[in-house]
């Protein structure tokens, strides 16, 4: 997890503002990217664990103690909760171990708020539309969450939990299926299509060739959350993030074949779990949310996928030794 | 319950598009009143750079209906490219492609239903019944060029082509994904299915009957015919190529007998001196050389084809039909 803290500012006079992010995978990097860097006046990493309790608790206290560093000078602490342990596929016993790191996130929330300054707590939640409404179509922003597997159950029940938390905002964010590239994780299809064309391998595809989805780049996501951070008024919102763009996977491996220049291999799983459709209406995301074009995000990733390909080829080949940035 | 997007592609309908949502939205009501298994689930209207005031007026549709909505193109691509573009903006399970000026009822998009309930096609196609443009030259024209193109591309689903669809989703939306910038929309449907049927109905061309104007120009008629050609498999090339093997074929035949005869009779059927062999050398060089054009302008039209993306095989699935054949068997 990263702690950033942003000095008192001549437009927030009253006090200086500690944004805590949990979660550094695709969604959480790119929130941290779209936050304002050169304000950032101290950037604090500290281990987060999910598998031990016990360690987790004192992880627990460090963060509080590093985030109440400035005192009672903070009048606003932002807590993201971007983290996941498992994706779309988690068994309940997984998620169980989610829910328990979650729960000890929320703890650290309520302290920040029984602060005696009495500091403004906000509580961002990243939660999936796509485990909301797992196959249904022309999703809008009144249709009510059905998840059909424990992995939106799991997301439900957050959202449940943050709603009700006493003295602390929330804002919740329903990001559609979201794509990109951070180094690492979990590989979407987007990403497996392009690390396997780079291999020279077979992706298989876990859905229909016809599957509907509504794909947004993590980098949109990402921007429109750090917004969120640092503007008000979000505050006791829930947040559908889609792009309105139904999808089919036909139609992803046609740009990527197109975009990436090297022979794609695809198999569809005979038996595919995940071949619901899922689509949204276009009035089901906030008007001041951008979803990039398909074949540029799809770009986008391929030449970040590039470059870290790259990178490491430098790392590891001829030139070894070499350090190569990724942007 | 099977859901419905429409597309309507919109170049100069400023004076009709507020009458064409209009019947869309009586229909939506009357197949809810009716029980149908059919929802009307979004409008797609495309602008593809209009001239008139249309876009405007579909910014206005959508901001009225949550379920309608405006799709604006950069510049304009043409009615082919700005379908595609609707349909790969649809989530519906069936897709309805039609004409922004009214040219295609809406009201009788139901008996396309009742032909898919009927035949369990993919694609339906509105057949016209008498003269669609009022106009016996118009008519035929158009009627005169659908044959020309059939005979020359060998696929008899052409003369059923029209702008007034329904397409099943999965199918137009594979078919729209693969589509390049010079691929002819219908021709990439029929990769897809050969279950394309017609339902039979009344369509007047009202702008054209009433103006002489039609959005079919003779430029863009040529460029139609230029796409259709490029995207099918020409039967002409392959004649030819038939051809050219039938003249080597006889030139041989011919040059055996003429040795035959001079070898068994001693005398010459043709007595100019050096005409035989010519003809002989020309026929049987020319033949090979029609018959090797043939065969590369076969390989060539194999690579464009990989090119256009015509596919090796797609799966799909029909179960969903039930409720429709329920429906259309009870009527």
């Amino acid at each position: 997890m990263l702690i950033l803290t942003y000095p008192r500012l001549p437009n927030r006079p009253s006090g200086s503002k500690v944004i805590l992010l949990f979660g550094a995978g695709l969604i959480g990097t790119s929130v941290l990217g779209a936050l304002p860097k050169e304000k950032c006046r101290t950037f604090t990493e500290l281990p987060f664990t999910w598998n031990n309790p016990a360690a987790r608790s004192l992880e627990k206290k460090r963060v509080f103690q590093i985030a109440t560093n400035s005192g009672s000078d903070t009048f606003q602490f932002d807590v993201i909760w971007a983290a996941g342990k498992a994706g779309f596929a988690a068994t309940e016993q997984v998620l169980a171990e989610e829910d328990l790191a979650f729960d000890d996130v929320l703890d650290v929330a309520r302290q920040l708020s029984g602060l005696p300054h009495r500091p403004i707590v906000t509580f961002h939640l990243v939660s999936s539309a796509g485990g909301l409404f797992e196959g249904e179509k022309f999703v809008g922003r009144t249709s009510h969450p059905r998840p059909l597997r424990p992995y939106g159950t799991a997301k439900l029940r957050q959202e449940g939990a943050v709603s009700h938390l006493e003295c602390i905002k929330s804002v919740i964010y329903r990001p559609s299926t979201v794509y990109g590239y951070c180094g690492g994780g979990r590989a979407g299809l987007i990403t497996s299509l392009v690390g396997n064309a780079q291999k020279f391998k077979v992706t298989t595809i876990y859905s229909q060739p016809g599957t509907l989805r509504d794909f947004v780049h993590a980098d949109d996501v990402g921007r429109f959350i750090a917004s969120k951070v640092f503007t008000r008024g979000g505050e006791g919102q829930t947040y559908i993030l889609a792009s309105a763009k139904p999808t089919s996977a036909t139609e992803i491996v046609g740009i990527v074949r197109n975009l990436i220049r090297r022979p794609l291999y695809v198999r569809y799983d005979p038996a595919p779990s995940n071949a619901l459709h899922n689509s949204y209406l276009r009035t089901a995301a906030p008007v001041e949310f951008f979803s990039m074009a398909l074949q540029s995000g799809i770009q986008r990733t391929i030449l970040a996928m590039e470059a870290a390909e790259f990178s490491a080829s430098m790392k590891y080949g001829s030139l070894k030794g070499c350090y190569i940035g990724r942007d | 319950m099977v859901s419905v997007s429409v597309v309507v592609p919109v170049y100069s309908g400023e004076h009709y598009l507020d009458r064409l949502a209009d019947e869309i939205v009586s229909l939506r009501e009357q197949l809810t009143k009716d029980g149908a298994p059919i929802d009307i689930a979004e409008v797609i209207f495309v602008d593809d750079a209009a001239k008139d005031g249309s876009a405007a007026i579909i910014d206005r549709l959508a901001a009225e209906h949550i379920w309608m909505r405006a799709i604006h193109l950069s510049r304009n691509f043409g009615q082919h490219p700005a379908t595609i573009a609707g349909v790969l903006y649809t989530a519906g399970d069936w897709i309805i492609t039609m004409d922004e000026d009214l040219q295609h009822p809406p009201a009788r998009i139901p008996e396309m239903f009742a032909v898919v309930a009927r035949t369990r096609a993919d694609i339906v196609y509105a057949e016209a019944e008498g003269q669609i443009h009022q106009s016996v030259v118009r008519d035929l024209t158009s009627r005169t060029y659908k044959a020309i193109i059939e005979w020359l591309t060998g696929n008899r689903d052409i003369r059923k082509v029209s702008s007034f669809r329904l397409l099943r989703g999965e199918i137009a939306r594979a078919a729209s994904s693969i589509c390049g910038h010079d691929t002819y929309f219908d021709i990439a449907l029929g990769w897809y299915t050969h279950r394309i049927q017609t339902a039979r109905m009344a369509l007047k061309d009202e702008r054209y009957i009433k103006t002489g104007t039609s959005g079919y120009k003779l430029k863009s008629l040529f460029s139609h015919a230029r796409r259709l050609a490029s995207s099918s498999q020409m039967k002409i090339l392959r004649g030819a190529a038939i051809f050219g093997f039938l003249i080597v074929g006889v030139s041989i035949l011919f040059s055996s007998a003429l040795i035959f005869v001079k070898l068994s009779t001693g005398s010459s059927i043709i007595t100019i001196r050096g005409w035989t062999s010519l003809m002989l050398v020309v026929s049987f060089f020319g033949g090979m050389l029609l018959l090797l054009s043939g065969i590369m302008l076969e390989y060539i039209s194999l690579l464009v084809l990989r090119a256009h993306g015509k596919p090796l095989f797609f799966v799909i699935d029909r179960s969903a039909d039930q409720p429709l054949i329920d429906y259309f068997s009870s009527r």
